[in-house]
């Protein structure tokens, strides 16, 4: 039998949990798409001076974290341990041991009480995110899976099957946000800072290359332009010019978008898709979802994307996955690994 | 108090159910790197070993290291989790202390030494006259030549050295202390949940017992943190 989210098929309560990185976030799910509470309590503040997510602090971080954030997002749904059907957990992709924490946290609570314990790949959650919002889509979808750690556009003929069409080769979307935002001193997390900044640029005022843009695959490559932009800004300055950040943002921006919005349209037409799902962190981004909107509405192909709050990391989008693999009687047992490079 | 008691910070993933002195059934798995598949199902058999349901848990006893980070933290966030579902008291106890509780009531000088990679010891004095160990120093992180040096500067007395410190550091542990130098059994160089169960119920009046206040001993920051604090 198909599974169709439209169809109430399965009534449950979900505690979810999610720890792959620097968010730690629990969340109760009914029913596979009402959010009765979802936490997320971030460490962003934690990494920004490094630049990044150090794995450690992440851990440790999670320890201290989870067991309130697991009591708040029951205590905001109204909902006690034995009211549950399941718990939900991020097995993977992920930071090992961030991912250990919510794992051991989830494989705790499942001894505890006997409730089944259902485990989430990361990324299908991300896809799943647009369910939360967008009940009556159905696959086939192309699906642009863009964050800190992933550049994929994957193929989904129906729910729980996918086909990676192709992935960046180096650097994943996020991360060259990242990268670049720190080379120019304006922070950690750089993707909403360079989405603001570029909203004031002009994307056509410096020409940054459009890595594979035309190499008839999925593939993407984001190190060069990296490079590309840090060699400008050197030269710039060098020659004792000012920078325009806010032209530089769009630019670089753009040329990240290009590239994204041309292979998506390619994929989506390929695969003869009606629907394509934007998921993942760097799905925020205002100029990615308006572009690719705008390529595909001639096309008659649906972009659907979730809310900002939804895109980035959190526990309600691993509860609507664990529904569903939960209907399919997925079920993890207590000697379960964390499975830090699994793939969708 | 029916206690659970696990400790996962050694290569030793140790596992007891026990009722203060009576350890009702206990399982010591030599699982390096497989704590987080080996804790819980093995927290399945000692109930089921001993006849009791989970339900019947009235306490939770862990070791908080410090030790391996991974398996502390795995050690640590099943006893805070499950001490929150069951809503049972929770007691964090020194993975050193544990291993010198061995040697409780021998009138023993004990030191205990918990590898801490980077070719380091996590170390610690115990004086174990008493039915608990009295830790007479601070645990710290140190390379085995300077704890051997401070053993050495302890005068006459004999020093039973037990930890699985002892692996890769028995020769630099014990030369510099000559006869005065006694390694436990190998037995002992390993925390054992049964002693865990023990040494909980000797001290749950007197430590905290909400899970909030269980944390990890790490004696280190992380990385990132220390590079941070060095000179340039």
């Amino acid at each position: 039998m198909m599974f169709d989210p439209t169809v109430e098929v399965k009534k449950d309560t979900i505690l979810a949990i999610e720890t792959s990185c620097d968010e730690t976030a629990a969340a109760v799910v009914r029913d596979g798409w009402q959010v009765l509470s979802n936490v997320v309590a971030s460490q962003v503040d934690l990494h920004a001076r490094f630049g990044g997510v150090v794995p450690e602090i992440a851990s440790r971080n999670h320890l201290e974290t989870v067991n309130a954030v697991m009591a708040q997002a029951l205590n905001e749904a109204g909902v006690a341990l034995p009211d549950l059907t399941a718990v939900a957990v991020t097995i993977g992709p992920g930071l090992v041991g961030a991912l250990h924490i919510g794992l051991v946290a989830a494989k705790a609570l499942a001894f505890a009480t006997g409730l089944p314990l259902v485990g989430v790949n990361h990324l299908e959650g991300h896809i799943f995110a647009n369910l939360l919002q967008h009940r009556d889509a159905t696959p086939p979808f192309v699906c642009l899976v863009v964050s800190g750690g992933h550049t994929s556009l994957v193929h989904m003929p129906e729910f729980g099957s996918y086909e990676l069409m192709g992935s960046t080769l180096d650097d994943a979307a996020g991360e060259a946000f990242d990268k670049i935002a720190k080379f120019l001193g304006l922070g950690y997390p750089g993707g909403p800072m360079i989405d603001k900044l570029a909203a004031d640029g002009d994307p056509s005022a410096i020409e940054f290359p459009r890595a594979m843009m035309h190499t008839k695959d999925f593939d993407f490559s984001l190190s060069g332009l990296k490079t590309a932009v840090i060699n400008h800004v050197r030269k710039e300055r060098e020659a004792g010019r000012e920078i325009d950040l806010a032209d530089l943002a769009a630019g670089f921006q753009a040329a990240v978008v290009d590239v994204q919005v041309h292979k998506t349209v390619e994929a989506a037409e390929l695969k003869r898709v009606d629907t394509v799902l934007l998921a993942g962190g760097v799905a925020c981004n205002t100029s990615l979802r308006e572009r690719l909107r705008a390529e595909l509405i001639n096309r008659n192909v649906r972009v659907l994307y979730p809310s900002p709050a939804m895109c980035t990391d959190n526990a309600a989008m691993i509860g609507a996955a664990g529904h569903f693999r939960l209907w399919r009687g997925e079920f993890l047992q207590l000697d379960a690994d964390a499975l830090p490079n699994l793939q969708l | 108090m029916l206690t659970l008691a696990f400790d996962t910070a050694t290569e030793m993933c140790t596992v007891a159910l026990g009722r203060g002195d009576d350890v009702l059934a206990a399982v010591d798995v030599h699982s390096p790197r497989a704590h987080l598949r080996r804790l819980f199902p093995l927290a399945e058999q000692v109930l089921a070993l001993s006849g009791r349901a989970q339900a019947e848990i009235e306490a939770i006893a862990v070791g908080i290291g410090p030790g391996s980070l991974t398996g502390v933290r795995i050690g640590v966030t099943a006893a805070r989790t499950l001490a929150q579902a069951l809503g049972v008291p929770c007691i964090g106890l020194p993975t050193l202390d544990v291993v010198a509780h061995a040697f409780s009531r021998t009138g023993a000088t004990v030191c205990v030494v918990v590898d801490a990679s980077r070719k380091e010891v996590y170390a610690a004095m115990y004086e174990c006259s008493g039915s608990a160990p009295n830790r007479l120093t601070e645990i710290r992180a140190m390379a085995p030549g300077a704890l051997a040096d401070l053993l050495a500067d302890r005068g006459e007395e004999k020093i039973l050295i037990a930890g699985d410190g002892l692996v890769s550091y028995r020769e630099a542990l014990i030369e510099p202390l000559g006869a005065r130098a006694q390694v436990a059994s190998r037995l002992a160089w390993y925390p054992r949940a049964g002693h865990l169960v023990t040494l909980a119920a000797l001290q749950s009046s007197a430590v905290a017992s909400g899970f909030e206040h269980v944390r990890p001993i790490y004696t280190r920051l992380s990385d990132a943190e220390e590079a941070e604090k060095a000179p340039r």
